[in-house]
């Protein structure tokens, strides 16, 4: 107790130094904690933009369904794999998919129709918040189609547009039904701009004659679990289906994302280096500039370890004032952050590339983590930093230390 | 003068000082310098591919082309541009492109694509489609009925070098015509906007396809030797074509949710860049502070010598200035030389994270290379070096304000 009362008194007598490098420590930590929270908030906010929209954290097909494409190839059982995804929290989305045509006038289209189920859509996904124009789907099989905007663009369709749909029905006879357009959504990636039309389940039940059947199941915890675990979760009700999550299914987008998060890891560590010798130069010229003073210590007989142990309990009242310090300031801006994006409008739209939205408004990510490793790094830093050279003053002998420069 | 020598004395009186804050400068520059041309690699190495694979970074084009894309708005004299575009010496090489749309189909079904019609030497020198092929071989310029397709395309189609598929699509007349194909190779980019969608034949089989006629095409681009230089050959050629119906276009008109998504980008990166600009000028700010403010002792015997305070202030500043120079001298040498390893030999992200990057078979690029442009050193090193002194400024000022009767008696 009465080292930590001598340090604290040290610490004090030049209270200026003090100041300085109370002020430096914990501005760094407080910069990388909030470093680290933008950071990481732009890797999630890219994963999310993936998951988010339509794709899900994690799909189930029939084991054949990604190879063939056929549309007799449903999902076994997927009311099982629903009531597995409600009891655990999951938002799933049941799918339909089938080949057809759909034509406006003399222009027409292959498509890829989806049967959904509207307000499980709107759980997994924000697909009905990227509309261009128009509305989504009501959520009763009303004949209502929203398309892609590419799509709309070559059919030259826009909200209200009639449009017949000609397609090979479940049981080998031509489906035949008229729809019309009741949206058309934003640029969310170019598989749906260009080639999906969205109806209801049931619409797509009687166009395709395929009543309850589903090809895709999606699934998203919207961020409380990981894809993973997800996966892990709905494979044991699964059976002989398929379950993949995001990364496998889109491979080359995880990997765009891979290495731009590998990029983003390489800017924090830059970050975690310059900080910590910004510290590490305050701190060593602090204790420097200190050693006539242990010189005086050491002739009016203290001990070398003293000495030690009095620099090392001084290091850890400065690391704790600091971490407190710049600990509740990192926080606080990162929050901001968090609940108040930064707005980078000023430079350019949000856009989509492969699928992945590129959001303008930047918000950053807090974690328990976040706030720990910037701290555990500064105090290594500072603890370093102060003994080596008090350890050096410590040996030296007292008459040299003393007229030290 | 005297001033001066003394300033430089009294930095290396105290050695283990000096070399502290100039070494506080010197990493501060150093991984900025490595932070920022990191960044701008990026960012070039993105353009870079995106222009090589489209239409370059300037693109001329029908006038009306770009409102409603179709291949009957051409530019009728394509050598007379190609040899004018080639005596602008920052033209690189010229690319004469038929860009249009088009269905494909096989037993497995059809989908929409984007065709191109490429010179195919020149591609293969310039087109990441090129680099990125996975199966079969590039198509060549006697290959009559050659077509490289993207990888999505092949899985959806279930196509194989060496197999048929059929185009459909309007020419330039309007009628529409058919044609069959065979596949030489498969391509694999980052972009699914290629991969999924791109389909690539010789420029005279898509003049057949497309019924247009020898010297005409529908986009000539410019490869630059150096991004930089786009303004300038916009302006020459803009120059030499008026009066016509063709219009010359940077590549950020041409490919707008490129240009989007990196301002964007570069948005967010302005803010790393700037936090870490403000990290270095903070700890600039401490070590000088302290480095002055420790001297207390030494200023006031001077002073109580009879320095005038002015003297001693100038002193103070002289010698800010020495380690501003030295700071940012070493901080640019170790840095750029980082970046200029970094620039020739790349980091490959792929190997640092033990991350299966390649495992996918998609040619997502792990390797990052850093780029190093004069104006990059310029601005960086002229900012440090000034926050240094407008730094040092108030420790000079503080320098000579203090009772010397107290500083020399205390310690």
């Amino acid at each position: 107790m009465n080292t930590m009362r001598i340090a604290w008194r040290n610490l004090w007598r030049n209270s200026r130094r003090t100041g300085i490098t109370i002020v430096a420590m914990s501005l760094s930590t407080a910069v990388l904690i909030i470093t680290y929270a933008l950071m990481l908030g732009m890797m999630v906010q890219m994963e999310h933009s993936v998951t988010d929209v339509t794709v899900g954290q994690v799909q189930v097909h029939h084991r054949n369904y990604l190879k063939e494409r056929s549309l007799y190839d449903t999902v076994d059982g997927w009311e099982n794999i629903l009531e597995t995804a409600r009891r655990d929290g999951i938002a799933a989305a049941p799918r339909a998919f089938g080949f057809g045509l759909l034509s406006s006038g003399n222009k027409s289209a292959g498509v890829q129709f989806w049967g959904v189920d509207p307000a499980s859509e709107q759980q997994i996904g924000d697909m009905a918040k990227n509309l261009l124009k128009g509305t989504y789907l009501s959520g009763r099989p009303s004949m209502g189609v929203v398309l892609g905007r590419k799509l709309a663009r070559t059919l030259h369709a826009d909200v209200g547009t009639e449009l017949v749909a000609v397609v090979q029905a479940s049981d080998g006879s031509l489906g035949n039904e008229l729809f019309h357009v009741r949206g058309i959504l934003k640029s969310v990636g170019e598989n749906l701009d260009r080639s999906v039309a969205i109806i209801d389940r049931e619409d797509f039940a009687s166009l395709f004659v395929l009543p309850d059947q589903y090809h895709e199941i999606a699934l998203n915890s919207r961020g409380q679990l990981s894809p993973d675990e997800v996966a892990a979760k709905i494979r044991s009700s699964a059976g002989s289906n398929e379950v993949r999550t995001w990364r496998q299914i889109l491979p080359g987008v995880s990997d765009m994302l891979n290495t731009s998060s590998g990029a983003t890891m390489i800017f924090l560590v830059i970050f975690f280096l310059a900080a910590g010798l910004g510290v590490l130069n305050t701190l060593l010229m602090a204790t420097y500039e200190r050693i006539p003073e242990f010189g005086l210590l050491k002739a009016i007989g203290t001990s070398s370890w003293r000495i030690l142990r009095d620099v090392s309990a001084e290091a850890l009242v400065l690391g704790i004032l600091s971490s407190i310090l710049g600990g509740i300031i990192g926080t606080i801006v990162s929050l901001y952050f968090q609940y108040f994006p930064i707005d980078l409008s000023a430079f350019g739209e949000g856009f989509n590339t492969s699928g992945v939205v590129i959001s303008a408004q930047w918000g950053a990510l807090l974690t328990l983590r976040g706030i720990i490793w910037p701290i555990v790094i500064m105090w290594l830093v500072s603890v370093l930093a102060a003994l080596y050279p008090a350890a050096k003053a410590a040996r030296l002998d007292p008459v040299r230390a003393l007229t030290h420069v | 003068m005297v001033i001066i020598r003394l300033a430089w004395r009294s930095l290396w009186r105290n050695r283990r000082r000096t070399i502290i804050t100039v070494s506080s400068i010197a990493l501060g520059i150093t991984l900025a310098l490595f932070l920022i041309s990191m960044a701008e690699g990026m960012y070039k190495k993105l353009i870079d591919d995106a222009v090589r694979m489209n239409a370059g970074y300037v693109t001329v084009e029908n006038k009306e082309y770009a409102r409603a894309p179709s291949v009957d708005l051409v530019v009728p004299s394509v050598s007379a541009i190609e040899s004018l575009a080639l005596n602008i010496p920052a033209v690189k090489s010229v690319k004469v492109l038929i860009v249009g749309q088009a269905m494909i189909s096989t037993g497995s079904g059809s989908i929409g694509v984007g065709l191109i019609g490429v010179d195919p030497a020149l591609e293969r020198a310039l087109s990441p489609i090129a680099r990125t092929i996975t199966q079969g071989r590039y198509i060549q310029e006697d290959d009559e009925r050659g077509v490289m397709i993207g990888s999505g395309i092949a899985e959806r189609l279930e196509l194989e070098p060496g197999m048929k598929l059929v185009v459909t699509c309007n020419d330039s007349t309007g009628e529409l015509v058919n044609e069959m194909l065979r596949v030489t190779g498969i391509f694999t980019t980052g972009m699914e906007e290629a991969y999924g969608y791109l389909i690539q034949v010789p420029l005279g089989v898509a003049r057949r396809i497309f019924s247009i006629g020898p010297d005409e095409a529908t986009q000539v681009g410019m490869v630059l030797s150096s991004p930089d230089r786009q303004n300038e050959v916009i302006a020459l050629l803009k120059k030499d074509l008026a009066g016509g119906n063709l219009a010359v276009l940077p590549w950020q008109e041409v490919m707008p949710d490129l240009a989007g998504f990196m301002a964007v980008d570069k948005g967010s990166n302005y803010v790393f860049q700037g936090i870490i600009i403000f990290l270095l000028s903070f700890t600039i700010l401490n070590t000088i502070l302290m480095s002055v403010l420790e001297r207390n002792r030494e200023f006031a015997t001077l002073l109580a010598l009879g320095t005038s305070p002015v003297l001693l202030r100038c002193q103070v500043l002289i010698e800010t200035m020495f380690i501003g120079l030295l700071g940012c001298g070493l901080g640019l040498g170790i840095g750029g030389s980082i970046s200029w390893y970094f620039h020739t030999y790349g980091l490959d992200l792929g190997s640092l994270f033990g991350e299966n990057l390649t495992i996918t078979g998609f040619a997502v690029d792990p390797v990052i290379y850093n780029y190093i442009g004069v104006d990059l050193f310029a601005w960086l090193g002229g900012l440090v070096f000034l926050l240094t002194m407008l730094i040092g400024l108030y420790p000079a000022f503080k320098s000579t304000r203090f009772s010397i009767v107290d500083v020399l008696r205390s310690r």
